[in-house]
């Protein structure tokens, strides 16, 4: 095959392709693609979701996981007997020159 | 340009749409659905272009909040046309769907009159036979979904590299690459010779 040859191969099949194109097309999707559409409603609201949004979305997803840890860490402290009064007054008792201290420059 | 009184900008419109009016979702496919339509023309078969016509404006309502310039909408939207082009055939040589026939004596003799140097049919005339067609549709079915869309964009669409890569979502390099090798396998169905086409 000369160059000639291949290139007007190469132009021919450029022109067959464009000729794809003069196919016609009834405009009836056109039709269905809306109805396709009505029946999706206005699924879409906003184009980017707000700061206050994204917070709130955020605020839930870790809701669940925050629950279950405070009611571990409720359950723990339950089973360890564990009550804040009672261990101040440890505290004091063990040491009450120590506690008056840290208690006067607000550190308990 | 300004556009004139009553044009509205794909901008506003988007806005319209994701304010949640879907009615003016219509004027979108009015203003592209010719444009979308003559994508899919060049890359489907016949008989396929409504139903993927239908798949690209719904994917592109879809995804318009993901549209985050919309000036460039008519870009956008014809890379999901070309996007979902790629998929159609990548889904059919999946399922092997695809029938691959030899050339039939009209159709070599085509190709024997279309590269002999005394031929006095122009390319234009030639191109608008039906063999051309058979004959473009015989070599593209030999080639991979993805060596497909490349020689249609860039061989035969005559689109720029860079330009075959954006409607693609590719590597300009990965283009580049397969445009050279699937120019010489085009080459090779049709020739059986190892000349590069021009």
């Amino acid at each position: 095959m000369t160059d000639s040859g291949g290139k007007r191969l190469g132009q021919a099949l450029r022109a067959a392709y464009r000729e794809k194109e003069a196919t016609d097309v009834s405009d009836f999707w056109k039709s269905k693609t809306m109805a396709r559409i009505r029946e999706k409603g206005d699924a879409l609201t906003h184009r980017f979701p707000s700061r206050m949004d994204l917070a709130l979305r955020l605020t839930w997803r870790f809701a669940g996981a925050a629950a279950a840890v405070a009611l571990i860490v409720g359950i723990f402290a339950y089973r360890l007997d564990w009550n804040p009064d009672m261990a101040m007054a440890r505290l004091y008792l063990q040491d009450p020159i120590e506690f008056a201290i840290l208690e006067t420059i607000g550190i308990l | 340009m300004k556009p004139p009184q009553g044009h509205r900008s794909d901008g506003e419109i988007i806005d319209d749409i994701l304010g949640g009016n879907a009615d003016a979702f219509e004027i979108i496919l009015e203003r592209y659905g010719d444009r979308i339509l003559r994508i899919l023309k060049r890359h489907l078969p016949v008989d396929q272009i409504e139903d993927v016509a239908q798949e690209v404006f719904i994917q592109a309502y879809k995804s318009l909040n993901a549209c985050r310039q919309p000036e460039r909408f008519k870009a956008w939207i014809s890379a999901i046309a070309v996007r979902t082009c790629y998929d159609f055939w990548r889904k059919r040589y999946r399922s092997r769907e695809m029938t691959l026939s030899a050339l039939t004596p009209e159709q070599e003799n085509w190709l024997m009159r279309t590269m002999a140097d005394d031929s006095v049919e122009t390319h234009e005339m030639l191109g608008k036979q039906q063999e051309a067609k058979e004959i473009l549709d015989y070599a593209l079915a030999r080639l991979s979904p993805e060596d497909r869309m490349v020689v249609s964009l860039v061989y035969l669409e005559e689109l720029s590299v860079k330009e075959a890569a954006r409607l693609l979502g590719w590597s300009v390099a990965n283009v580049k690459v397969r445009s050279f090798r699937t120019r010489k396998k085009l080459h090779r169905l049709l020739t059986k010779q190892h000349k590069e086409l021009p």
